[in-house]
């Protein structure tokens, strides 16, 4: 074999070896790269998808207040809506706590999207906890004091308060305020002859913008046993400014229905034994809604917001990797946090 | 002898390894791990842009410089971005001279990647003022 016949083997096998360990450490760096760029294009592309859900009415345009039925597209903005406003009986329909929800499959059907798993959670803006601290009988009536705590993401607001109290042919209305440390007092007397559940409602809201006002509500019980947990007696769902109640329980007898925002509150109209008209406010505040009534010798009552926030629907992502996207938007004039999780096929 | 004495095929050798070297030179080429890190921006100017559209949505943005609020101004964007969010925000009128006399900001900076959002508002009263809003965002990496 002639040397030059060897040499060029040797190089060739060379070359070869080389090109090959090329190929892979080109592939190992720049794969991350490359992946990258997928990520990127997948985020862009299930954002344009969480947005279009936010700032289009869906369709029909008015879907969320046709209770029979489910929206052809889905979107949850407010109809001829500017900036994030969406709809509040839109929104009311993607909580679980409604008769009227939406199922996930109807979402999805709606959203006409194949490969993608969307949740949409939605929370008000300031968390407010509420912690009875004492209760002091004098005479005929008792005093509560309650630590009323209002934050946002764990950082404390200085707020105003408007709290309301409801109970047995009784009803209160009390202002109050939280300091820097975002901790406030509210103090309440109730007669003893209302003994029973009573419903505290403590409305917060930003001194420097009305629309940052949120609800908190609290039941407890008076000179009496522990109230029963919200829903057991009936259920509510306020759509299309009324207010539907289901009887959980046979035997209910309704009472009397009340709207409270954090400046206003009236009495809520009947329009037949299960339902009443939520009249509506000017004000920039969540709705809270009760209801009193017995069951047999026991007065019961149980309440529901409107829009019913806070609520969550959608697919459970517990283990999986997702993109969230988070908004804030309005409702009624007042600031929620929206977020919105989607999973691509390729997550 | 014969073996020894004939370097023709020397060159080849030489030629495969100039072709190794060019090669492996391309790696080089390649951006390093750190040059493709994601950045913020996309979600920090969506941020920053939803709380300026939704702020000025019923003309409080507007008003609060109308009023020359800084504070008013101050308090309202801490309290709708997130906690963890460093902002200072700049207000020009509409020869882009800066009107805020004080500063518009939750603290000292916490980050090295800022991005800037301009945003274009409209006065509601009488004299239709226009002015530019500049947001800066930046976060906790």
């Amino acid at each position: 074999m002639p040397t030059i016949s060897i040499d060029t083997f040797f190089a060739c096998t060379l070359i070869l070896i080389v090109v090959f360990v090329s190929m892979a450490a080109t592939a190992s760096v720049a794969a991350p790269h490359i992946r990258g760029f997928q990520d990127l294009n997948e985020e862009a592309y299930l954002r344009k998808i969480a947005e279009y859900t936010v700032t289009s009415p869906g369709s029909p345009t008015n879907w969320g207040q046709i209770q029979s039925s489910s929206p052809d597209v889905f979107g949850l903005a407010k109809e001829n809506s500017f900036s994030y406003d969406l709809d509040v009986d839109k929104v009311s329909r993607l909580s679980n706590q409604s008769i009227y929800a939406l199922t996930y499959l109807e979402l999805l059907t709606a959203l006409r999207l194949e490969k993608v798993a969307l949740s949409y959670s939605i929370t008000q803006i300031m968390d407010i906890t509420i912690l009875m601290t004492s209760n002091v009988t004098v005479g005929d009536s008792t005093t509560y004091n309650f630590n009323v705590t209002v934050s946002r993401d764990q950082t404390p607001l200085a707020t105003n308060l408007q709290c309301y109290v409801v109970a047995r042919d009784f009803f209160n209305s009390t202002t109050s305020n939280t300091a820097i440390d975002g901790k406030g007092i509210v103090q309440t007397s109730i007669p003893n002859n209302s003994n029973g559940p009573v419903l505290l409602i403590v409305f917060a809201r930003n001194p420097y913008d009305s629309r940052l006002t949120a609800q908190g509500s609290y039941i407890f019980a008076h000179l009496s046993l522990e109230p029963q947990p919200n829903n057991t007696f009936v259920n509510l769902s306020p759509l299309n400014n009324t207010l539907t109640i289901t009887p959980n329980i046979s035997g209910i007898n309704l009472e009397s229905g009340n709207v409270f925002t954090y400046g206003y509150e009236s009495t809520l109209l009947p329009t037949s034994n299960s339902s009443y008209i939520v009249p509506e406010f000017l004000d920039s505040s969540p709705q809270v809604l009760a209801v009193t009534g017995w069951n047999g010798s026991d007065f019961f009552i149980e309440w529901a917001t409107y829009p019913q926030v806070p609520l969550a629907l959608g697919a459970d992502f517990k283990f999986a990797e997702t993109f969230s996207f988070k908004y804030l938007v309005t409702i009624d004039e007042v600031f929620y946090q929206l977020n919105v999780k989607c999973g691509g096929p390729s997550l | 002898m014969r073996f020894v004495n004939d370097k023709r095929g020397q060159i080849r050798i030489i030629e495969a390894l100039f072709a190794s070297l060019l090669m492996i030179s391309t790696i080089t080429l390649v951006p390093s791990q750190l040059g493709i890190e994601k950045t913020h921006f996309n979600s920090y100017y969506s941020e920053g842009t939803q709380v300026l559209v939704s702020l000025d949505s019923n003309g409080k943005l507007s008003s609060l410089i109308e009023e020359r609020n800084w504070t008013s101004l101050k308090k309202c964007i801490q309290s709708v971005l997130p906690v963890s969010l460093w902002f200072n925000i700049t207000v020009f009128d509409e020869n882009l001279t800066i009107i805020n006399d004080a500063k518009i900001s939750n603290g000292g900076l916490i980050s090295d990647e800022i991005i800037a959002i301009n945003y274009v508002c409209a006065s509601l009263s009488q004299n239709y003022a226009i002015y530019i809003v500049r947001l800066q965002l930046a976060g906790v990496k």
